[in-house]
């Protein structure tokens, strides 16, 4: 008998992700990012629990009307509180980095690469 | 019988403890099994003590059509739970899938294709005395004469 | 998941305090409790995939069984978006009966939640007195409908059949029983010093938490959010509903909260069979197609049918957001974010009230 604790979620989680509610959301984030579903979905599985990625359309809601200004640009309280793929931290760091005149474009692709 | 297997017998049909597993109902039937704990039932003063436990249990309840997690999860519980064991599974989903097993499902009915079952209580879900009634009996004709049946094998 | 620290400690899915599995990995320093990832997939059903491509005749069923505890609210759900979708209107009696039944389910399942909870603290003394009293209202359901659970009492354009007034006032005497006991019992819990040690500024949420989270139900509103979806339905302001609130937004907050909400409903109930008039049950009507997002409160929060159909009846898609998914996300990951100790991980989980099945579907 072996006992098996920690198996493969990864299925279980696109299945998840698959959901009319959670498609959406994912479709939405993807949109602001500037990637495809595929990519998306392959982030969100290796970041969040199975928990977060079913409750991930309310939670892309709240974060939707927390953010503004270069924050919403960079898409930050959605990958800081709503689902937890970056520390808030590193959120600032990228906000401030825009703030000191580096350009959207470049720190998006800083945020791609921590993300990836 | 020995005076042994006749004291056993006696006390294991006042003690059998009973651990109730979900795997992938829809609160139906584990909300009724909780209700035989309320002293309406007062199931222990059958002797049926529900404690949840798959390492001191005799009696284990099933109850859901096996979902995915469940399929290598649920023969490796039941192996843990020590002899005499039996398994009772509670409402349609065990035996045949309920409403639930349509194509397109993820559940993978019936239970008895994992473990060996004793005894099946259909409904949807079954009322709270039929779990006791179901119990009682299943227990009553499995664990009597235990030993004795052990050494015919 | 990112690993933090090295120490995992599995709760479930096989757990005495839970009704459902699930497994809790709590990553813990000593006994502080950082963070917890859940791992979900023990009860996935696929409700929404079987329902797509079916006529809304078995669509209802189908939703019944989404949750055992709350059935009656999934069934009033899905039967109000479809008349919503096609324009059939409910007659004043049945519209008054099927608040009633909905209140029933209310209070069994609240005296449910708070039961889990008593137990889940060892304090079973109260707990099996909760258990016992819910046992009256599931015989007031069961007079109502004819069975315990599942009873698929609410049917488009009315419900399935009328309640002779030897059952109504019946149901009015199991509620003076449930009201003057429920009264001891909430001081029980309330004076209770050993409850308040293991119950009082555990499982803080505060109130910015639970907006950024979503939270509904009245885990939101023991957080001081104002967030009721009967706030929205006339009849509920004419029976004497009003919001209740509390601001603690601990464990004690919440179990106090579903006390609260225990006798308002009550109060509902004895409003609305005062309010009954002899009419018609059932009226007919014809489906048409249309898309609709229809939210009622359930037990534990907003409920939301999202559901489309074509002109046959039959459900082209749906999607169910079910409050338990908002509930058990914070409780996991809010609550018990920074916990004093791992022990209390059961607590302040099942004081969220949580329901797996609803929540993986």
């Amino acid at each position: 008998m072996d006992l098996v604790y920690e198996r493969d979620l990864r299925s279980m989680k696109l299945l998840i992700l698959k959901g009319t509610r959670q498609d959406e959301a994912v479709l939405s984030l993807a949109g602001r990012l500037g990637l495809s579903r595929q990519q998306m979905r392959k982030i969100l599985i290796a970041g969040c629990d199975m928990m977060t990625l079913e409750n991930i359309a309310p939670r892309l809601i709240a974060a939707d009307e927390a953010a503004e200004g270069i924050a919403d640009e960079l898409s930050i309280p959605h990958l800081t509180t709503a689902l937890g793929l970056l520390s808030a931290e590193e959120g600032e760091e990228f906000i401030s980095r825009v703030e000191a005149g580096e350009s959207i474009e470049s720190v998006k692709k800083a945020i791609m690469e921590v993300l990836a | 019988m020995s005076l042994l297997q006749s004291i056993k017998n006696s006390v294991r049909k006042r003690s059998i403890h009973v651990c109730y597993v979900n795997t992938g109902s829809c609160n139906g039937c584990d909300i009724e099994i909780l209700a035989c704990l309320s002293p309406r039932y007062d199931i222990e003063q059958y002797g049926i003590y529900v404690h949840n436990n798959p390492r001191e249990a005799d009696v284990i309840l099933v109850t859901g059509g096996m979902s995915p997690q469940w399929i290598d999860k649920l023969p490796d519980l039941f192996d843990r739970v020590p002899e005499p064991k039996a398994v009772v599974t509670i409402g349609n989903c065990p035996i045949s899938g309920c409403v639930f097993n349509r194509p397109g499902c993820v559940i993978d009915p019936p239970v008895s294709k994992y473990i060996p079952v004793t005894a099946a209580v259909p409904g949807c879900p079954p009322r709270p005395t039929e779990i006791i009634n179901a119990i009682l009996s299943a227990a009553d004709e499995l664990f009597k004469n235990h030993e004795e049946k052990e050494a015919k094998k | 998941m990112k690993k933090v620290v090295d120490v995992s400690l599995p709760v479930g899915p096989v757990h005495p305090c839970f009704k459902e599995p699930l497994r809790i990995k709590c990553e813990t320093a000593g006994e502080r409790v950082l963070r917890t990832e859940v791992e979900l997939g023990y009860v996935k059903k696929g409700i929404e995939k079987i329902m797509v491509g079916r006529p809304w005749q078995e669509t209802m069923f189908l939703a019944e069984r989404v949750c055992g505890i709350c059935s009656v609210v999934h069934n009033t759900a899905i039967v109000g978006a479809l008349e919503a979708i096609s324009g059939i209107k409910v007659p004043r009696r049945a519209q008054l009966l099927r608040v009633i039944l909905n209140e029933l389910d209310r209070m069994q399942s609240h005296l449910l939640a708070n039961y889990s909870y008593c137990y889940t603290i060892e304090h079973e003394t109260l707990a099996m007195y909760l258990l016992n009293l819910r046992e009256t209202v599931m015989d007031a359901i069961e007079k109502m409908t004819g069975t315990r659970i599942m009873s698929a009492y609410v049917v488009p354009g009315g419900v399935r059949e009328d309640v002779p007034d030897a059952v109504l006032s019946d149901i009015l005497s199991a509620l003076d029983k449930v009201d003057s006991e429920l009264k001891r019992y909430v001081k029980m819990f309330e004076t209770g010093k050993l409850i308040a040690l293991r119950s009082k500024g555990i499982g803080i949420l505060s109130v910015e938490d639970a907006k950024a989270s979503g939270v509904v139900g009245p885990t939101a509103r023991a957080s001081g959010m104002e967030c009721d979806a009967r706030a929205n339905e006339p009849i509920y302001s004419e029976l004497g509903w009003h919001m209740i609130t509390r601001s603690e937004g601990d464990n004690f907050a919440r179990i106090m909260l579903r006390f609260d909400e225990l006798f308002q409903s009550s109060s509902i109930i004895r409003n609305a069979i005062g309010k009954l008039e002899a009419g018609p049950v059932r009226l007919g009507g014809k489906v048409t197609a249309g898309h609709v997002k229809h939210t009622i409160e359930a037990p534990r929060g907003d409920l939301t049918y999202d559901i489309a159909v074509d002109e046959n009846g039959e459900v082209i898609s749906v999607a169910i957001q079910t409050p338990s998914i908002m509930n058990v996300e914070t409780a996991a990951h809010v609550m018990m974010k920074n916990l004093a100790s791992a022990a209390d991980v059961t607590s302040v989980f099942i004081s969220a009230d949580p329901c797996i099945a609803c929540a993986e579907r």
